[in-house]
């Protein structure tokens, strides 16, 4: 019995844990991703404390580690409650990456290049570290009346990775670059209203802010070295910027009206800022005269600073109803708005400052959208047992967009449900979306040898017309005492109906399967079964050969046009020659889950469980060119994107020597494969003099196979 | 369990254990059972025992015919309200009634009539156990399948993957966010007490929702990519994917899907272009467009080098 007249009662597990990886594991990163299995001290506590008014919960885990978790909540019983934890999250990408270039860490990286003897490069982890400790409190002192205040500092700290062209453009190669991650995100928010069950009136206000402590990395550029002039010179890459974000938003809803109504609703409006001066200069190679060294060169931004002005405004209301015994019915009404008030800022660099956008000033793009939704549900009980709902759902939506400035869903589902056998339960689901578009690039381009007319061919699947048709169904039975069956099948497929550069159809086919046995108390078995069919399929035009623009056939037209001997390049009903085709890609994704699991309470003492998961996943692509053309490059399919396999065993047990102790031992085996174009055979270097790529090995050797053993000892109070 | 019939005698010499009044149901009902129920005195519902005026009968009904088995049926009769998979019959409505009449006016379930879970007649007890004693007090009725995750808590996402199957799977996927591992929960972005938001998620909209926790592709930028500021699930699967990055198809080909034009933005990237060709091409290796294409979230450089997002 504590002071404060709670009664605690718990558990303190104190252990360790030994995990030894193979010697082909070259990167444990992906082992310990989000998990800190380090070989180390296991720790843990779980008390409660429980009074006539007041109850107290306090847990703990992996004290000390990289995943350490607490969170103590308490309170008075329908007085007031409070929670304060810390949970640490890990995300580690590859450890002993490798950068040719010196002060990793800093905002800064110097480096002579070319340098290949990678020898000489310094290591570095990718990885980051987010620790989140926050507090919370609420009051309501038994009466609808609350108050209710959250507060927490998010901290992220290591390194990530960010790439960049060489040189001034993606043809000259890339370097991988680390950057220091130094943010810290704080909010606080406070909430009060009033609640019952008759209606309930809120208020929240938030303030959030985000800090970054490098705003701007700065590096050599490789493509402009060595000794050459303005090879001393840094490159600038740009990181998130400072920003703050106020919002208010107020909740309400009104229950036992007429008709089994309850009306909710929700106003919210947010407003995200900031503020940062434009760079005037950044590192460029004039065009002109030829061989010109490297220089900060002029971007001569119409503004010197940039004010980020970003508001999102919401409104919403949902109107339930039950007009009938078997009828209910759900109406509601979205009204969402995203207006960025920022600059449009228009940069007018030099024309021989290799900054200019197509020959001409880059004028930035933001976007504005709003969204209208309106949708109701129709629910109606045919009997005890079988129940239908219908749906109808419709979006207007308005953006500012060079190619699509609105779109318009229609979207119909019917849903069945049959409960009449007690021992199953049946679901099926139908939904049919029509997404329609308004296309503005339909005149795009004075002529098929325009770049610009090829835009009049490109639909992007995110916006573009598309018919959806989607089937679900569903099955959870209990065939006999202790059995238990679970089935669910997706069919989905988007006709991306007149799209004819880009996405134009893809097909989701998935199949869950679980069956069940036991009770858990006792014996219970799980085994599940799921695989995944994902196509994309896509059409896409090659353009390779244009006109310099140099006045002399074949390049007697303007920079960018088709040359004069292949008129028409941009259009994709032109007949393919080598070098303008169309061709088009077939992206297929199988996935594999295989999973059996049991927990086993064999005697008063002793317990065990045990789980194997196998995952595989396959990745390729198809390739098919138009006729006519006979591309350099053939199309060789590819046959590993992102294939992996993953082996997961553990086994678990526990002894229970007394009320009062209790071991835990387990054992676990972790195997994961990895096989992909982008990194089989990789090389931190690909050499092509002045343009060489730089890499750091990221993501590039994740396999590994590792053996954990873990020991808990258990003392209960 | 005591002989049920003959709780008139029992119900006189058992005293109440955990709420008042209970000796009604715990003259028959103890820790034998199948169901053992004085595992709620550990509850906080046990703890509030004497702060809230419930029992048995609050939340089962006053089951006259099951305490007092007629004469000449066979099957002692149910309670009025029984819960879980026994009541697999009953109406949600029904089933939700004695959570609500104690919860109705919770500040939780402010939009619980408008939420998906509502219409679809998922109940309180369809997630929640009611007379165990836990930190989180949700169902768990199978083994746990993952990798090994040095965890004391049970995880959320368990309970929710019982009935979302296609979630299951994703979230085992080699490029997924930290739930299996129990870093972030299913309730993190999700209210299953109901929303007015697609999906229940939390916030008003899905980006909202995302830069909550990636405050850094807040911006605001100079330059924007338009999907990335409208939709983050026009690229990513937050639950998880075969690819790097939470991304729903593989670089090149998702930046394809939207991007051709002369030269490299229109160019297939064929299966002899990796490490395995005399000089790997700079597009497909390692991230692919991202390699040069880095800012793709929203940048800040100037010029061209925003234009195309390489600075």
């Amino acid at each position: 019995e504590g002071d404060d007249g709670l009664k605690f009662e718990g558990s303190i597990g104190l252990g360790a844990i030994l995990t030894n990886t193979s010697a082909g594991t070259k990167d444990e990163a992906k082992l310990n991703e989000y998990r800190d299995l380090r070989s180390g001290a296991l720790s843990y506590f779980d008390i409660k404390g429980r009074g006539d008014n007041r109850y107290l919960d306090m847990f703990g885990e992996n004290l000390g580690r990289d995943d350490q978790y607490l969170d103590v909540r308490g309170g008075e019983y329908l007085d007031y409650k409070y929670r304060v934890y810390d949970n640490r999250i890990i995300h580690n990408r590859t450890f002993n990456a490798i950068t040719p270039y010196s002060g990793v860490g800093t905002s800064t990286l110097d480096a002579t290049f070319p340098n290949t003897n990678t020898d000489t490069w310094n290591r570095f982890d990718f990885a980051t570290k987010r620790d989140n400790v926050g507090a919370m409190f609420e009051v309501s002192k038994n009466s609808p009346w609350f108050f209710r205040m959250d507060a927490n500092e998010v901290r992220d700290k290591g390194l990530k990775l960010i790439g960049g062209s060489n040189g001034t453009s993606p043809g000259q190669g890339f370097t991988d670059k680390p950057f220091p991650v130094d943010f810290t995100t704080r909010n606080i928010s406070a909430e009060g209203g009033y609640a019952s069950k008759t209606g309930q009136l809120s208020v929240n206000v938030l303030h959030s802010t985000f800090s970054n402590e490098n705003e701007l990395l700065r590096w050599k550029n490789p493509f402009f070295g060595p000794g050459a002039a303005g090879s001393n010179l840094f490159d600038t890459t740009t990181l998130p910027p400072d920003n703050e974000t106020n919002k208010i938003s107020i909740n309400g809803n009104l229950r036992q009206l007429p008709l089994g109504s309850t009306i909710a609703g929700r106003v919210t409006y947010a407003k995200t800022t900031n503020n940062f001066p434009i760079l005037t200069s950044i590192l460029s190679v004039p065009t002109t005269p030829a061989g010109s060294p490297s220089a900060d060169t002029a971007t001569n931004p119409d503004r010197t600073n940039f004010d980020g002005d970003v508001v999102h405004k919401t409104l919403s209301l949902s109107v339930y109803s039950n007009p009938a015994q078997a009828v209910d019915t759900r109406v509601y009404w979205y009204e969402f708005k995203k207006d960025n008030h920022s600059p449009t800022v228009t940069f007018a660099p030099s024309a021989t400052s290799n900054l200019q956008c197509s020959g001409a000033n880059c004028v930035t793009e933001i976007l504005s959208f709003d969204k209208t939704n309106i949708g109701t549900d129709v629910g109606y009980r045919i009997d005890k047992t079988n129940r239908v709902v219908f749906g109808l759902d419709y979006v207007d939506l308005n953006r500012d967009r060079v190619d699509f400035d609105e779109t318009k869903d229609w979207r119909e589902t019917v849903e069945y449900k049959n409960t009449s056998l007690e021992s199953l339960t049946a679901r099926a689901k139908y939904q049919h979306l029509q997404r329609r578009s308004h296309f503005l690039e339909g005149q795009a381009g004075a002529s098929a040898n325009d770049p610009e007319f090829l835009n009049r061919f490109i639909a992007r699947f995110d916006a573009s017309n598309v018919d959806q048709d989607l089937f679900k169904i569903g099955l959870d039975a209990t065939p006999a005492e202790l059995w238990d069956v679970g089935f669910e099948g997706i069919l989905k497929h988007n006709d991306y109906k007149d799209t004819f550069l880009g996405r134009t159809k893809d097909n989701r086919q998935e199949l869950f399967l679980s069956l069940g046995y036991g009770d858990i108390k006792k014996f219970r078995v799980l085994l599940f079964a799921d695989v995944e069919y994902i196509q994309y399929d896509s059409l896409h035009r090659n353009i390779s050969t244009v006109s310099n623009g140099t006045g002399t056939a074949p390049n007697n037209t303007p920079n960018g046009f088709c040359q004069s001997t292949a008129p028409n390049c941009y259009d994709p009903n032109t007949a393919a020659n080598n070098s303008n085709y169309n061709w088009d890609a077939t992206n297929k994704d199988r996935n594999y889950a295989f999973g059996v699991g049991a927990d086993w309470a064999a005697t008063e003492r002793w317990k065990f469980s045990s789980s194997l998961l196998l995952e595989r996943t396959y990745g390729t692509v198809d390739f098919a060119v138009q006729a006519g053309a006979n591309p350099t490059v053939p199309q060789v399919p590819i046959s590993n994107y992102d294939n992996t396999r993953r082996v997961s065993f553990n086994l678990k047990s526990t002894y229970k020597q007394s009320e009062r102790l209790e071991f835990t031992g387990g054992y676990a085996y972790d195997k994961f494969r990895f096989s992909d174009i982008a990194y089989d055979g990789f090389q931190y270097t690909i050499p092509a003099g002045t343009s060489t790529s730089y890499l750091s090995g990221a993501y590039a050797f994740p396999n590994f196979i590792a053996n954990s053993f873990y020991f808990v000892s258990v003392y209960k109070f | 369990a005591a002989d049920a019939d003959t709780e008139s005698t029992s119900t006189s010499a058992r005293k109440d254990l955990v709420f008042k009044g209970d000796a009604k149901c715990t003259a028959c009902h103890d820790e034998t059972d199948d169901y053992p129920v004085l595992g709620i005195a550990k509850t906080r519902h046990g703890g509030a025992a004497n702060a809230v005026q419930i029992t048995c009968t609050s939340c089962h009904g006053e089951s006259e015919t099951h305490v007092k088995k007629p004469e000449g049926v066979k099957d002692r009769p149910k309670p009025d309200v029984v819960f879980g998979k026994k009541g697999a019959q009953i109406s949600a409505a029904t089933r939700e009634q004695p959570c609500l009449a104690c919860h109705g006016g919770d500040r939780h379930l402010a939009f619980w009539e408008s939420g998906r879970h509502k219409k679809n007649e998922v109940a309180c007890d369809s997630c929640h156990v009611i007379h165990i004693p836990k930190n989180v007090p949700l169902k768990k009725e199978n083994p746990t399948i993952s990798p090994l995750v040095t965890t004391a808590r049970q995880l959320e996402y368990e309970t929710c993957t019982a009935c979302h199957k296609q979630v299951r799977t994703q979230l085992l996927k080699t490029s997924h966010h930290p739930i299996i591992e129990g870093k972030l929960k299913c309730t993190d972005c999700h209210n299953p007490h109901g929303a007015l938001s697609h999906a229940m998620v939390k916030d008003e909209s899905v980006n909202q929702l995302c830069t909550s926790c990636h405050a850094d592709k807040r911006g605001p930028f100079i330059q924007e990519h338009p999907p990335v500021e409208e939709n983050c699930l026009t690229c990513h699967n937050s639950h998880g994917s075969s690819h790097p990055r939470l991304l729903n198809e593989r670089p090149p080909n998702l930046c394809q899907d939207c991007h051709d034009w002369s030269r490299h933005p229109g160019t297939f990237y064929s299966g002899n272009q990796g490490w395995n060709a005399a000089t790997p091409n700079t597009r497909l290796v390692a991230r692919a467009c991202l390699n040069c294409h880095t800012n793709i979230h929203g940048t800040n450089a100037p010029a061209n080098r925003g234009k195309f997002f390489l600075r």
